[in-house]
């Protein structure tokens, strides 16, 4: 076998616990743990699976109206390489710089190409996960009205195997060329910087996408009228999208074979290309990445006097949380790049599509009822699911790794250090509601009302889904990691509050629509739904914390 | 001070017996060394005696409270080092000891005074305001020994202590140890270095397998084997029987 496969095979085994479930499975113990996971998981996996798919339907239905049903996998495939590129880059960077094994690694006769391919390939598996979710409900979608014959599906197989590999070649160059030029004292902050800045340009790209469309009633016309028109206009931007669609709705057929060959040559090309960058680049930005200066200068008196002021237990365990969080780049990324996304993304439209005469109506509509309390309570969900999103709470025990002996020696009761957490994790559902609600202001300029409810029901709603999520980790804690990546972007501990939330909100969107259709007063309905969030989130907040004592005690390392 | 009663831990559902049977007592004032292979029990004896692991069976009692049945008070009694002193990388020396202090709930003055004898005893004074991340790991072992100190605990529990230790800190720490005993309180360490044991420990006990095999003081343990030098003889003898 040869040294590549080798590496490979061990940094799958090591990222996803390969060896661990295999001793589980060979002593048959603790089994119940896995199988409870997949269950989750797959009942996770249905409910996102079921929302795509009603998507891919509807982009089907809507295709198959100007004969290009084709949209769907042109807008999947789009999806998919933008999620990948930005969310990938910070997991090449986790993975190829600060996985706790390169230290291992770098030291063997192994070239660099070899260890940054087998990083890749983990973290090229993690993305066909997230790939499946947008390809597998239009495919479904897809098939459901147009069929496929042989060549359709081995088409389908080989778009999929290919559609994450562009994005990552593009994120891992990036990741590549940014932490080789990126200083050594500050890397920690020009990491997020640098990473912030890459992806503000992404959102930009998509931006001026959504400006070249336009709403320009002829061009518009042109582009349904022609095969491939509205396909091509929304892949052009994207390398390889309409190849990757124009092979799948030509499968069997000469072109289509043509497309297919085109998108796997640009997708070769570009492996080879990071492959051979990486033998260069690899290890002039890795090593020596980790090492950190002292400044080794002694504390002035006033200094000593402040950093040794004595606190509550309370006190000491929260800014604990907070400091390891905030100051671990890849823990304050992955929690709050979602928050400052979010935003980003629903503003384009405004400024992409300028303020025409049909914004304006669209405006004058949300800000009359009941557009202006649907409006409210649509921020007061983004907020529910960004709390549960920054994943504070659900990797809280998993964050602390080795280190949670730590919390274990300690002589504080298990509650305390759970109500700390949750304080953490509540102010960090805070922290990620200030962009939307800055945007919602300013955007949408909303009565004192309406603000005051998106954000009171907004942030009662997210206590549910932080009790829940730090019931689950103290359950299943992943303490054995080597990359801090893995706590927080490879817990599957992380998801299931999020799927929680939606299936709350889901619930919460019949019960509001019910509401608003028997005119009941804008304030109950507020007055109602913070009630009930509050009430729910308080109880499932005290038996988190009730529970803690015991959980702590069964957690042994 | 400290007494393991009977104490038995194992693994693979009882296939490894990591502890076995183990009875001990460790008195006021004593410096007790904890030797054995690689694998005897050490550790897992160790972490169960600060709550890290629960005893399969058998009680463990630092001064006179069940570890098991009350764990706040127990672990208050305790200050412990690992085998490896990872400790929160991105927290600055001081911020660790300040959050250390603060959980033991030590005074403000105790607090620095303690700290500001330990710093400069382990010429850490100019290095704690920078993150642990940056120390190399013997500071980090000595930050280590520090935070277990802070709190004067009755005892200290450490795993291998002088690992990582310069010349001038072990001998130092050596010091440190002994006073503290001689103040009535009790220490409880393992190691690999024999030479330490056999001139610091009032008593020593050797673990194999997970059973003690020999406990005592090194006379005693001299009657034991038959060898009459060195510990390491002693040793070498009583664990390859």
């Amino acid at each position: 076998m040869s040294m590549l496969i080798k590496l490979i095979i061990l940094n799958i085994k090591n990222t996803f616990g390969l060896s661990v479930l295999r001793d589980r499975i060979r002593k048959r113990e603790k089994l119940w743990q896995p199988l409870l996971m997949a269950l989750l998981l797959i009942y996770s996996f249905g409910v996102i699976a079921f929302m795509f798919s009603r998507l891919a339907d509807g982009l089907v239905l809507a295709g198959m109206q100007f004969g290009q049903p084709e949209i769907a996998f042109t807008i999947a495939i789009v999806a998919i390489q933008l999620v990948v590129l930005i969310m990938g880059l910070f997991l090449v960077i986790s993975t190829f710089y600060f996985s706790n094994d390169l230290s291992i690694l770098v030291p063997l006769p192994l070239k660099p190409s070899h260890i940054f391919t087998g990083k890749l390939a983990t973290v090229l598996i993690n993305e066909y996960l997230t790939a499946a979710f947008f390809f597998i409900p239009t495919v479904i979608a897809y098939t459901r009205f147009a069929g496929g014959n042989l060549g359709y599906w081995l088409t389908l197989v080989i778009i999929f195997l290919l559609v994450p590999m562009l994005p990552l070649a593009i994120a891992s160059l990036l990741a590549l060329g940014l932490m080789k030029v990126i200083n050594r004292r500050h890397r920690d902050t020009l990491m997020v910087i640098g990473s912030l800045v890459i992806v503000t340009i992404t959102l930009g790209l998509n931006f001026f996408i959504q400006a070249n469309v336009g709403d320009n009633p002829a061009a518009l016309e042109e582009l349904l009228a022609s095969r491939f028109g509205l396909i091509e206009t929304i892949g052009n931007r994207f390398p390889g999208s309409v190849w990757a669609t124009k092979a799948i709705a030509l499968a069997g057929s000469a072109e289509g074979w043509l497309n297919l060959g085109l998108f796997l040559a640009l997708t070769a090309v570009s492996l080879l290309l990071l492959v051979a960058i990486s033998e260069k680049l690899f290890f002039a930005g890795l090593i020596g990445g980790d090492e950190v200066s002292r400044k080794s200068k002694e504390l002035s008196p006033a200094q000593w006097e402040a950093q040794t002021r004595p606190g509550s237990v309370f006190a000491a365990l929260f800014w604990r949380e907070w400091k390891l969080f905030i100051r671990t780049p890849i823990f304050a990324l992955n929690g709050f790049l979602g928050a400052l996304i979010m935003p980003i993304t629903l503003i384009i439209p405004f400024f992409a599509q300028g303020r025409s005469g049909e914004l304006a109506e669209m405006m004058a509509a949300l800000q009359s009822e009941p557009g202006s309390t649907i409006v409210a309570l649509v921020i007061a969900a983004i907020i529910i699911l960004l709390g549960s999103m920054n994943t504070i709470a659900s990797t809280s025990i998993s964050r602390e790794g080795k280190l949670f002996y730590i919390s274990k020696m300690i002589p504080v009761p298990a509650e305390t250090q759970a109500r700390a957490k949750l304080a953490h994790a509540f102010v960090g559902s805070i922290i990620s509601a200030v962009p939307i609600t800055v945007a919602y202001i300013f955007f949408i300029k909303p009565s004192f009302l309406n603000v005051v409810a998106a954000v009171l029901i907004g942030l009662s709603g997210s206590l549910l889904g932080l009790a829940v999520g730090l019931y689950i980790d103290m359950l299943w804690p992943r303490l054995h990691w080597t990359n801090p990546q893995h706590a927080v972007k490879n817990n599957f501990n992380a998801v299931i509050p999020m799927f929680l939330e939606m299936a709350v909100l889901g619930g919460s969107a019949y019960l509001a629509y019910k509401l608003i259709s028997a005119e009941w007063p804008v304030h109950l309905i507020y007055a109602l739904f913070l009630a009930l969030y509050a009430v729910s989130g308080l109880i499932v907040f005290h038996l988190t914390v009730a529970t803690a004592e015991k959980r702590y005690h069964g957690l042994d390392i | 001070m400290l007494v393991f009663d009977q104490v038995s831990k194992s693994y693979k559902k009882g296939a490894v017996k990591a502890v076995d049977d183990l009875s001990l007592e460790v008195k006021p004032g004593e410096i007790f060394g904890f030797l054995g292979p690689n694998g005897a029990g050490k550790t897992t004896t160790i972490k169960m005696a600060v709550g890290l692991l629960r005893a399969d069976a058998g009680r463990i009692t630092i001064s006179g409270y069940d570890i098991a049945q009350e764990p706040l008070k127990a672990k208050a009694c305790i200050g412990y080092v690992p085998d490896n002193p990872d400790l929160y990388e991105r927290l600055t020396g001081l911020e660790y000891l300040n959050f250390i202090a603060d959980v033991y709930q030590v005074p403000a003055d105790v607090r620095r005074r303690r700290i500001s004898h330990m710093l400069e005893m382990f010429e850490l004074t100019n290095a704690v305001g920078d993150l642990i991340q940056s120390y190399s790991h013997g500071m980090q072992q000595k930050l280590a020994l520090t935070g277990a100190w802070l709190h004067d605990p009755d005892v200290l529990i450490l795993d291998e202590p002088m690992v990582g230790l310069d010349p001038r800190s072990a001998h130092l720490f050596k010091d440190l140890m002994r006073e503290h005993c001689d103040r009535g309180k009790t220490v409880f360490f393992s190691t690999h270095v024999l030479e330490v044991a056999e001139k610091l420990c009032d008593r020593i006990g050797i673990i194999k397998k997970g059973k003690l095999i020999a406990c005592g003081s090194m006379d005693e343990l001299r009657d034991l084997a038959k060898s009459q030098e060195s510990l390491e003889n002693i040793f070498l003898e009583l664990t390859e029987q």
